[in-house]
């Protein structure tokens, strides 16, 4: 089971109150909400060339939103800096449960070439539960939409090949 | 007795200035192991920073290594054209957290005066602009590359704007914007004040992306350096890669087979249709043209597809080093000049046929969309003397009828025509209309070079790349490139066999100053796609 499926399962679970939400696998379309938390700017740009370009996102039920609040699932790219981390973790708690995380290229996931410094905290691995880390510096949009793709299927493929 | 020499109609000749040249006042300094640096005495200083008044010199960079304070000038004026690259480095040592600033008279000086005082806590004094650019206290001490960085007090709860207008504050709104609206801008903040149906104010609060490229590139190795140099901002990677391998080539002494230069100038041609190709989509989206945004965005994805297929490289991440290129032709792994010449022939292949095909109907169907076109009219004006005032050059530049192109003193653009296109409108459109031609120029461009890359000369198949070994002692290596978006300048320092220190000199931190200014006016409905006709980076404002 994936762990996007378990936390939704522990979060139905143990919400404090209010209906229960229908685990993330299950809705459509599937919303994510991108953040750029520093960097070259190449991942973001992958990211912006699968969303506007000819990938079929819609017909696969995944769309990008503007706003954290109506989200499932936050994407992250570049470095985080100390500047963009009360920004990122906003965002994070903006989103409704239940959430996911995807932290997009080296830099989201490790920090990459932009390791921790006065300015860089780093990548997300060692600060968050990331659900889903697509490799690569950066990674291609097709990579990019494998990763979202193994998200929804079945079998859990957490870490893809660049 | 001397008879002063007379002229038709008995004028006399008039005599010269007394006041001495740039070029003069830097030469009189103490020189130094490297021939276009000079040291200069605190008052020499400040005769330069008067001289430069009524000089054509123009400040290309300045930095600090928390010893002294470098001055970086091209003489004559922009190179390009017929001034070439002239440089002439003028160095103060520092006594004191004080220096006299260039920006009251070049404010194209201000955005490296306020990196300097965030970076290393040493102020310029009589500044044009005081604002902190990256340091907005959130990192973990201030002045983190002075010898003794104080910790700071911790990142405070608002960043701190100015006094709204008047008109703002009375009848009017302030709308904020970022760091994550969901857009394509990146990590930056707009605060706008909006009275009577137009933008009056504009602030931009940067910082987000400071990553510090500057203490990153300092004492690593060679490889390293060049890796990070093309991570200063994708928009310009090659720019950027080209401009520190041909900095720490010339700081060695060495020299790279002129077919190396070519394919490191159609290589740049190709990141130049990219980054055009990029705003304008970004331009198209902003305004409304849905269809033709898509067409754009697919140009540019097919581009990198292609450039995948025969280089290995989609976004020209890697592509150039020290001492030659770095090309990964797909399939195979030894790097042999035959095949990277076949991988890039068939590159440009692929490129003509996106020049004679897609191109000339996306340039077709901008034309006949009213809000490209004309919606963005008298929208975003730069007025041409602040375009002069800030020497500016790219797409901004040239749509202000600024046409100084570096690419035409380019030993690599040799025997390669060069026809830079130049508009006066100043304005979104104008600015729009320039990428196109800018496009069309680099096809015609890639088409020159893609001749070149047939030869059969076997003095010109010289190894692609020959690695460089840096000395032990010090060296000191200068090299400029023509950016997408404007004169992209490195200054590298080699020692002890690594890269010591680089200096970067990127056109976005002015651009991101004249965007600030040229956005006031403009309706709000028109804000995103006038600010994106301009393309700057975020992460090269604050690198």
């Amino acid at each position: 089971m994936s762990t996007v499926l378990i936390r939704a399962l522990f979060t139905s679970l143990l919400a404090p109150a209010g209906p229960a939400l229908p685990p993330v696998v299950s809705r459509s379309p599937l919303v994510f909400f991108h953040v750029d938390s520093g960097g070259c700017e190449a991942c973001s740009l992958e990211v912006e060339a699968l969303r506007k370009g000819d990938y079929g996102l819609a017909e696969a039920g995944i769309v990008f939103t503007d706003a954290p609040r109506v989200a499932d699932m936050l994407l992250v790219t570049g470095t985080c800096t100390r500047m963009m981390a009360p920004v990122v973790k906003a965002a994070w708690e903006a989103m409704p449960q239940p959430k996911g995380l995807l932290a997009v290229g080296a830099c989201a996931i490790d920090g990459g070439p932009f390791a921790e410094n006065y300015a860089v905290l780093g990548g997300l691995e060692k600060r968050a539960s990331v659900d889903c880390a697509i490799p690569g510096c950066p990674p291609t949009p097709d990579a990019i939409l494998q990763g979202i793709v193994s998200l929804l299927s079945p079998t859990p493929a957490p870490i893809m090949e660049a | 007795m001397s008879i002063p020499p007379i002229l038709f109609g008995g004028a006399l000749v008039t005599q010269e200035s007394s006041r001495p040249s740039v070029r003069a006042l830097v030469r009189n300094g103490q020189k130094t192991e490297t021939a276009w640096r000079f040291e200069l005495t605190e008052d020499a200083w400040f005769d330069l920073v008067e001289c430069l008044r009524d000089d054509p010199a123009v400040l290309l960079g300045l930095w600090c290594d928390g010893k002294a304070v470098h001055a970086f000038f091209n003489e004559g004026g922009v190179p390009g054209g017929e001034v070439g690259l002239r440089p002439l480095m003028a160095s103060l040592a520092l006594e004191g957290p004080r220096y006299r600033g260039f920006s009251a008279i070049r404010r194209r000086a201000a955005p490296f005066e306020r990196m300097i005082r965030d970076l290393w806590g040493i102020e310029a004094m009589d500044a044009a602009d005081t604002r902190p650019l990256v340091d907005r206290g959130a990192w973990t001490v201030t002045a983190p590359l002075a010898e003794r960085p104080v910790p700071a007090s911790g990142m405070t709860d608002m960043p701190e704007f100015s006094t709204p207008d008047p008109l703002v504050a009375a009848q009017g709104m302030v709308f904020s914007r970022g760091p994550a609206s969901g857009g394509t801008e990146g990590p930056v903040h707009f605060r706008l004040g909006v009275a009577n149906g137009r933008v009056r104010t504009v602030e931009t609060l940067t910082g987000f992306a400071h990553r510090g490229m500057e203490a990153r590139m300092a004492g690593v190795s060679l490889a390293d350096a060049a890796g990070l140099s093309g991570r200063i901002h994708v928009g310009a990677t090659l720019a950027h890669q080209w401009a520190f391998s041909a900095a720490v080539e010339q700081a060695v002494g060495m020299t790279v087979a002129p077919m190396i230069g070519h394919i490191r100038a159609m290589l740049c041609e190709i990141e130049r249709i990219y980054t055009h190709l990029t705003c304008l989509a970004r331009t198209a989206d902003a305004a409304g043209a849905e269809m033709l945004a898509a067409r754009l965005y697919k140009a540019r994805d097919i581009l990198s597809r292609v450039c995948q297929a025969a280089i290995g490289r989609r976004l020209l991440l890697d592509c150039v080093a020290p001492g030659g290129v770095t090309l990964a032709i797909a399939g195979h792994e030894q790097l042999h000049e035959d095949v990277v010449l076949e991988g890039l022939r068939t590159l440009c292949e692929e490129i003509a046929v996106f020049g004679t095909g897609d191109f000339l109907d996306i340039q077709a169907l901008w034309r006949a969309t009213g809000v490209v076109t004309s919606a963005l009219v008298g929208e975003g004006q730069v007025p041409r003397s602040l375009a002069d005032a800030l020497m500016l050059g790219g797409a901004v530049g040239r749509s202000c009828g600024r046409g100084a192109d570096l690419r035409q003193s380019m030993e690599a653009y040799s025997g390669v025509r060069i026809r830079t296109p130049v508009a006066i409108e100043g304005d979104a459109a104008a600015r729009c209309r320039i990428r196109f031609e800018d496009i069309a120029e680099s096809l015609r461009m890639i088409a020159a070079f893609s001749a070149m890359f047939t030869a059969e000369d076997e003095a010109e198949r010289a190894s692609f790349f020959t690695p460089v070994q840096v000395p032990q002692e010090r060296c000191e290596g200068y090299a400029a490139v023509e950016g997408p978006d404007g004169l992209i300048c490195h200054v590298v320092i080699l020692q002890a066999g690594q890269v010591e220190r680089t200096f970067i000199a990127e056109p976005a931190g002015v651009l991101q100053s004249v965007q600030e200014t040229a956005l006031q006016g403009c309706s709000p409905s028109k804000f995103d796609a006038v600010r994106c006709s301009f393309g700057v980076s975020v992460a090269a404002v604050d690198l």
